[in-house]
């Protein structure tokens, strides 16, 4: 009898953290399928539905730097020269027609157009810590199903329930839960090959608060680029050569 | 001759960079103003060039290749009395490259600073309309700036206005000017400092930070060693009523200060509201206009008698108004701003008081964005206290409309 609780912490010191390890682990995999590790300039084409009907659509250069660094630049020609600037749970924006650059909060992110933001946020392994809560098949994929808690306060999607294919680990279905607790997206992720790799080549949101909208984003094309730091400086918002490195 | 030069730069552009995207933009921008008959400051058509009704074209032009960068538009304004007018602005033509490893701006572009939506000290060399923007595209200035970047950190040195002196505009004085950009987590800081022959220097400083979720603060400060005012001697006097020739006169001040601190927050259901508060040393106080309209009054009082020219009266009249030109018209401002975002709509509503002379201006707009398609409606209203500035104002409100589209 005085082995068990012997046992049980023994259990708690070995098998706990290879548990949080490999939920890690997955995160890390599954990350891989959506970005690689380098910097990377990401075309990205989104449209917006509405009753199945195209509402809206926009074309975006993203450009990723690891560390939660996201620069996001419309392209179409209503936007131009509207850049959102995402430094971990940090924001700016320079708005169409301005050569000033806004801090704005995490909330007036969120308002309007909301989908730059889950255009510009494309790993979980730096923002949330994850734990493995059990098997599921999803659309027919049998998957393993993992908890997300985002590791800060300020992050629009607090927790995720993310299911990754038990086979290769690719992310399958990502549920999007805000601070209040309520469900506000789902997100479905197609794979394809992408430049030459198994890469998650598209996702589609369904709003889960307005079912009737739904955004579909296409990952169009992968740049593997040196970005240097001051690219990700707010004042250099201001500046139009980005194109020159 | 501008419009062969302008021609000229966007020719040399388009070789330059040879044909990159364009963008095209159409605007009808109609605007009704509603005459104040009131004020003292009202004067008959004939005396005055503002008509009630107007209807502007706008074509711009919008190309961006690399660091080159190139803004053009040619307008038309019919007005409700008076023959067409035709006009062209090259709002900016630059390039933002490298040279020997630094960043370097040549050219005309819009440089701004400030961190606040009604007021903006720190726009010492640009001011842009935060507020009005698609309804008037701004004009930059031609300047030489060379930029330091690091990952939080920034520093701009800027030549503007290059040979220029002190111009009757102050938007074109020559200056030199400096800034230092920093932020650190959730704030963000700014120090700028400027050099120019009207102010003979200005330093400020200005701040942003998030709180939370929701919640942003800001503020700015800039001190003027000097500046300047266009006044009316004959206000606040006991003298002579009218003058023979435009009295206006250029008043130096020395130690002006400018500042604001606001707030704003943002609610998840599409609400932001926004409280500023600002003082302006370059604008007038509540016993300046209260001078000057009393002035007006007399002057006013003199219609009709015995060999007083009506010419004189209302020229004098006329020569006041300046007084409206000022930035902002009471040295003391409060601003309040609440906005709906939508997915495609905004409207909005703003409250500017000034409370040393009980004025207010109170705009509503909304906005509509479409794919290639731009709505904006600014409605205005102006009002307050007997002898308030904004009362007194020759219109007492407006309506301006933006249609836009976009081509490209």
């Amino acid at each position: 009898m005085s082995r068990l609780p012997i046992a049980l912490i023994a259990w708690f010191l070995i098998a706990v953290p290879a548990i949080a390890q490999d939920a890690a682990e997955l995160l890390r995999e599954a990350d891989a399928f959506r970005l690689p590790d380098a910097s990377v300039r990401v075309v990205t084409n989104v449209r917006l539905l509405r009753n199945g009907a195209l509402d809206k659509e926009r074309t975006y250069a993203v450009y990723v730097k690891p560390g939660r660094k996201s620069l996001v630049i419309s392209r179409h020609p209503s936007e131009q020269g509207q850049k959102i600037l995402m430094l971990d749970e940090r924001f700016w924006i320079i708005l169409p027609g301005s050569r000033l650059p806004v801090r704005i909060t995490p909330m007036q992110k969120l308002l309007g157009e909301a989908a730059t933001g889950d255009v510009a946020s494309m790993t979980w392994s730096d923002g949330y810590t994850g734990k493995i809560a059990g098997k599921e098949t999803v659309n027919g994929v049998p998957c393993i199903h993992l908890t997300l808690a985002a590791q800060d306060a300020g992050v629009s999607y607090q927790r995720v329930e993310l299911y990754v294919a038990e086979q290769g680990h690719w992310p399958v279905r990502a549920d999007l839960y805000v601070i209040s607790g309520k469900l506000a997206k789902q997100a479905l992720f197609t794979l394809g090959d992408v430049d030459g790799r198994r890469r998650v080549n598209a996702m589609t949101l369904v709003d889960a608060i307005q079912p009737q909208r739904k955004t579909e984003v296409q990952y169009q094309s992968f740049t593997n680029m040196d970005i240097p730091d001051k690219v990700y400086n707010p004042a250099y918002l201001a500046r139009t050569d980005l194109g020159d490195w | 001759m501008r419009t062969l030069l302008l021609a000229a730069l966007i020719a040399v552009w388009a070789l330059a960079v040879q044909a990159g995207p364009l963008d095209v933009r159409y605007r009808a921008l109609p605007e009704y103003d509603e005459e104040n008959r009131e004020s003292p400051f009202f004067l008959p058509d004939s005396f005055h060039s503002s008509p009630e009704r107007q209807l502007r074209h706008e074509l711009e032009l919008h190309a961006q290749e690399g660091g080159w960068n190139l803004t053009a538009t040619a307008s038309a304004l019919n007005q409700e009395h008076g023959s067409p007018q035709y006009d062209r602005v090259l709002n900016e033509l630059f390039l933002d490259t490298r040279v020997f490893e630094q960043d370097v701006t040549l050219g005309k572009k819009v440089l701004s600073w400030g961190v606040g939506l009604g007021f903006r000290p720190l726009d010492v060399i640009q001011r842009e309309p935060r507020l009005d923007r698609f309804m008037t595209s701004p004009e930059g200035v031609p300047l030489l700036a060379w930029q330091h970047f690091d990952a939080s950190t920034e520093w701009t040195i800027v030549y503007a206005n290059p040979l220029r002196g002190k111009d009757n505009d102050p938007r074109l004085d020559e200056s030199g000017a400096g800034r230092m950009f920093l932020t650190l987590g959730n704030l963000d800081l700014q120090g700028v400092v400027r050099f120019n022959e009207r102010n003979r220097y200005e330093a400020g400083a200005g701040f942003a930070r998030v709180i939370g979720d929701a919640w942003q603060v800001h503020g700015e400060a800039l001190y003027l060693n000097r500046y300047e005012r266009q006044i009316n001697p004959l206000a606040g006097q006991a003298g002579p009523l009218l003058a023979r020739i435009d009295p206006i006169a250029t008043e130096t001040g020395d130690t002006g200060l400018q500042a604001l601190l606001g707030v704003t927050n943002s609610y998840a259901g599409g609400i932001t509201w926004s409280l500023e508060i600002w003082y302006d040393d370059e604008a007038y106080t509540a016993g300046e206009w209260a001078d000057l309209i009393d002035l007006i009054r007399r002057q006013r009082a003199l219609l009709g008698k015995p060999g007083v020219p009506r010419n004189a009266v209302l020229g004098n009249v006329g020569f006041s108004s300046v007084y409206f030109d000022s930035r902002n018209l009471v040295r003391e401002n409060a601003f309040v701003r609440v906005s709906y975002t939508g997915e495609r709509w905004e409207p909005a509503l703003e409250g500017l008081f000034t409370p040393t002379d009980g004025g207010w201006a109170a705009t509503a707009r909304l906005s509509y964005q479409g794919d290639r398609f731009r709505f904006q409606a600014r409605l205005r209203r102006f009002g307050g206290a007997e002898g308030s500035a904004y009362r007194a104002l020759p219109t007492t409100g407006s309506l301006l409309l933006s249609l836009e589209w976009s081509f490209g």
